[in-house]
């Protein structure tokens, strides 16, 4: 073994590797890329496209409008749309047309608004429009095909029972926002109880409002003017949920599949915030920043107890949250919660100034390109959008994050890492 | 016929009879006197993304060392001797000595092994001392690095990572500073992350273990039989000094197909490639004599009894590509779960018999001969069992009457949607070209298959799939039938 390195460290200064750039110079030289935004252009957020074309729409409203004991009913909706025919043809004729002319569909419910997409070859713009209309204007959410849906919905709800992260997140939901929409989760017996028309209502709620539009590609002004002018009715913003009135206490829980899973969260700045800057540069030292933050290398290269552990740390105008997961044996338990305590208190004694350089280094250098696809663009524009945050967030954002201090992190950090958490454990064994 | 579905239908005959031509993007191939080969791809963007394809795979794995290659990519994140360490010179003593001291703590007697766990965990303070957990990884996210990571196939290696524009040079010093020394440090701990990877993926979930019992029963043989993670008493075992021989025997030039697609200039690049890479040695490459082909077999079918929801696996073996029958499959993929009016789609989803169903063309691999798969789920009140009877009736249609031309052109249509969807971004161009130029020997590949199911007829699927899909060629597994 040594020889061999010797060898290669031979080779090494032979190739001429020792008049190489430092790598640590270089990566702190400033980036030219400047923070990309869809223009808004005659109401539609547009962006050029490559050969396939995209049209995105965020209808305000998601599963936050299910009712008590009608859980999954927005998602139920969504796919019945999908699967359930239009006024003018039947479910297998509108399956048969997007699948010759190569167009995908897709609606997806967001806790807050719902998305929907679609892409298709730009030879085929008119027709790909005539389908998105209908199916999302005059679904005829065919009967049959809905209890297909039906059946398929209940089927992923046990499914995801297997899946020890989903019972983690679905068990901090239910004890962080007790008693509102958002602690629910659909069971079985709450798909059974939605009816058909639970669905034309939600429908009318979602699909009626014009919703915010983005175009990745050619869209001829006639499309465009088609798009706009489906949907008259306009919408002032949506409430968002009342504020959390959080269970905080230790919880367990258990799920098919036999891995352990460590979840701890609490509320956190929200992006309005004075020290949200200095809370993102924090998350990153904490758990978020890869192999270098702390709870990487406490839990997974110095002590070996787990493949997946991090910290996140998401956040809107009017809440935020901040937690840490980790996935590990039961056995491993003890010494997973013994090393986040260490982690916690090595924060608490001070996190250095090199530390917090680095991590201000990268949240600034990776943002210009965090939203480096057109989808993503687009996405991050209309999401802003919805919310009502300001273009100028961004730069205003990295702005702060230049003139953080080592104090600024630090007092962060501490908010961060105090309690009182929601703290759950999945199959923890004996 | 009412009024929506007759345009729709009218158009589609218009668009399958022009066909629907796109233009391919001019990506450089620029090879260097060693053998590494670069696929360039410059265009606005403010990124760069880069995609390194190293042919080493789980396939290239010696007997009993299964693993290997999956581990030696964890390692390759541990640093040089520049990086990820205060004193390489002290600390690389003392990782010898941890080598020697874990070979004989894994011969001791029981008796001698306490004292030696305490040297071991001694050395690894000492050790501790010199390293910089984490700095190859600090260095890339401090530079604006977002998605580095990495993942090992049967068949490759991959190592991927996007960057802002400007930072090509920075990148090429760090690639080839890993390329030409590695240093294996953290070793041990780092195998017992992944001894929890693989309890986390396989261990944990019986769907894991079915998948891992599937491929031990498909392949007789190597090449494709061993799981990529490794069994457990074979990754316990691995060595530092096992991974720099297969890292010598397969991390070579030749080996080596590097992607790069965004934001830079081509002839800058072309100086920075040859300035970082053009010095590695070219090397020899160690072929794994224990491949061999697979023997001809009857059907083969498991079934394991599971708390969790049902599941089954169906595969049959199949050439691989470049072949025209691979090329078949491409397009039986599609005529059977295409899309919601695919024939198993409609025939199990639709009918509320299964919550979904799914083909994969190429399981586990397409260096050599491999599987078609299919997967579907089961709605409760199903069995795997009726599901796989509606899969065989679906498989005779085809091989009775074959399929139509209309579902022919869906095909065609929706690969070449696929290819441009996948060329959007910079990563999924650099991602596309480099795994194609890696397994078929040339990006080109992917047009080339284009106009090959361009040129395909509905008889020459119907008789690949008289050819293969057969009982005694198949492979059954199913969880809680």
């Amino acid at each position: 073994m040594r020889a061999l390195q010797a060898i290669m460290m031979l080779l090494f200064v032979i190739s001429g590797c020792a008049s190489m750039i430092d790598p640590r110079v270089l990566a702190t030289q400033p980036v030219e890329a400047s923070i990309p935004i869809a223009p808004l252009e005659d109401g539609i957020y547009t962006l050029p496209g490559s050969g396939v074309s995209h049209i995105l729409l965020l209808f305000p409203g998601g599963t936050i409008l299910d009712s008590r004991g009608k859980e999954g009913a927005v998602e139920l909706l969504c796919s019945a749309m999908i699967a359930g025919g239009t006024k003018d043809a039947n479910p297998a004729e509108v399956e048969g047309a997007l699948d010759d002319l190569a167009i995908d569909i897709s609606i997806n419910p967001q806790r807050e608004y719902t998305l929907v997409g679609m892409s298709f070859l730009d030879d085929v713009t008119g027709k790909a429009m005539q389908l998105l209309l209908d199916i999302l204007k005059t679904p005829r959410l065919d009967a049959s095909r809905l209890e297909t849906e039906r059946g398929i919905l209940t089927e992923s709800i046990i499914r995801e029972e297997e899946d020890a992260v989903t019972v983690a997140f679905d068990t901090y939901r239910a004890h962080y926002y007790r008693g509102d929409p958002r602690a629910y989760k659909p069971t079985p017996d709450t798909i059974k109880a939605i009816s058909r028309d639970d669905l034309v209502n939600l429908h009318r709620m979602i699909f009626t409002k014009r919703p915010l539009i983005g175009v990745i590609g050619r869209l001829e002004k006639h499309y465009a003017g088609l798009l706009k002018d489906a949907f008259l009715t306009t919408w002032t913003a949506y409430p968002l949920g009342p504020s959390p009135n959080p269970a905080f206490g230790s919880f367990k829980g258990s799920a098919k599949e036999r891995q352990c899973v460590f979840l701890m969260a609490h509320a956190a700045p929200t992006m309005h915030a004075v020290d949200y800057a200095a809370s993102v540069v924090a998350d990153h030292i904490i758990g978020s920043g890869g192999f270098s933050s702390r709870l990487v290398k406490e839990v997974r290269t110095r002590e070996g107890l787990a493949y997946s552990a991090n910290s996140f740390y998401q956040t809107r105008p009017r809440w935020g949250v901040f937690g840490i997961t980790v996935i590990t044996e039961p056995s491993a338990l003890k010494q997973v919660r013994n090393a986040v305590d260490r982690v916690f208190s090595e924060i608490r004694s001070g996190i250095s100034e090199e530390d917090v350089t680095w991590a201000k280094q990268a949240v600034m250098n990776r943002y210009a390109i965090l939203y480096n696809t057109p989808a993503g663009i687009i996405s991050h524009t209309m999401d802003a959008a919805f919310y009502g945050i300001l273009q100028d967030f961004d730069a205003g954002f990295l702005a702060r994050v230049g003139t953080l201090t080592r104090t600024d992190v630090q007092n962060a950090a501490l908010k961060l890492i105090e309690g009182p958490w929601v703290e759950v454990v999945i199959n923890p064994g004996d | 016929m009412k009024k929506g579905i007759g345009l729709y239908l009218v158009w589609v005959f218009f668009v399958s009879g022009t066909g629907f031509a796109f233009e391919r993007p001019a990506v450089e191939r620029f090879v260097l006197d060693n053998g590494m080969t670069f696929l360039l791809l410059p265009r606005p963007s403010p990124s760069i993304s880069f995609e390194v394809r190293v042919k080493a795979g789980s396939v290239d794995e010696p007997q009993g060392k299964t693993g290997l290659t999956h581990m030696l990519e964890h390692m390759m994140f541990k640093g040089t001797p520049s990086i990820g360490t205060t004193d390489y010179a002290k600390e690389q003593s003392i990782l010898d000595a941890m080598d020697a001291v874990m070979r004989a703590l894994q011969a001791a007697p029981p008796e001698e092994r306490d004292k030696l766990t305490s040297e071991f965990k001694e050395l690894a303070q000492r050790a501790a001392q010199y390293q910089v957990p984490g700095e190859f990884d600090k260095i890339y996210t401090r530079a604006g690095g977002i998605g580095l990571n990495a993942s090992t196939s049967p068949d490759l290696t991959s190592y991927h990572i996007t960057l802002p524009r400007g930072r090509l040079e920075f990148w090429a010093v760090m690639e080839s500073l890993r390329m030409k020394t590695p240093v294996f440090r953290e070793f041990y701990a780092e195998r017992d992350v992944v001894l929890k990877e693989r309890a986390e993926r396989v261990d944990s979930s019986d769907k894991g273990s079915l998948y891992e019992q599937f491929l031990l029963h498909a392949f007789a043989v190597n090449p494709y039989r061993t799981p990529v993670i490794g069994f457990q008493e074979d990754v316990s075992r691995l060595t530092r000094a096992d991974l720099m021989e297969y890292y010598q025997a397969h991390y070579q030039p030749r080996n080596t197909i590097i992607a790069i697609v965004g934001g830079f200039d081509p002839l800058e690049a072309q100086r920075v490639l040859t300035q970082y890479f053009g010095d590695i040695p070219p090397g020899a490459i160690r072929e794994n004599r224990s491949l061999q082909k697979n023997p001809s077999r009857s059907q083969v079918r498991i079934s394991m009894a599971s708390k969790e929801e049902p599941f089954l696996l169906m595969g049959f073996h199949k050439p691989k590509l470049p072949t025209l029958d691979d090329t078949c499959f491409d397009v039986i993929e599609d005529v059977l779960t295409g899309g919601n009016s695919a024939r198993l789609v409609r025939a199990l989803v639709t009918q509320g018999i299964a919550s979904s169903v799914e083909t994969y063309n190429g399981y586990p691999g397409s260096r050599f001969d491999n599987l078609f798969v299919l997967s579907a789920a089961p709605l409760k009140g199903h069995k795997p069992k009726e599901l796989e009877d509606v899969i065989w009736r679906e498989i005779d249609r085809i091989k009775q009457d074959g399929m139509s031309e209309r579902e022919l052109a869906r095909a065609i249509r929706s690969v070449k949607k696929s290819i441009l969807q996948s060329l959007e971004t910079d990563a999924g161009a650099a991602g596309l070209l480099s795994y194609y130029e890696a397994l078929a020997g040339d990006y080109n590949y992917i047009y080339a298959n284009l106009s090959a199911m361009e040129k395909i007829t509905p008889a020459q699927v119907r008789e690949c799939a008289r050819k293969y899909l057969n009982p005694e060629n198949a492979i059954i597994a199913s969880l809680g039938a």
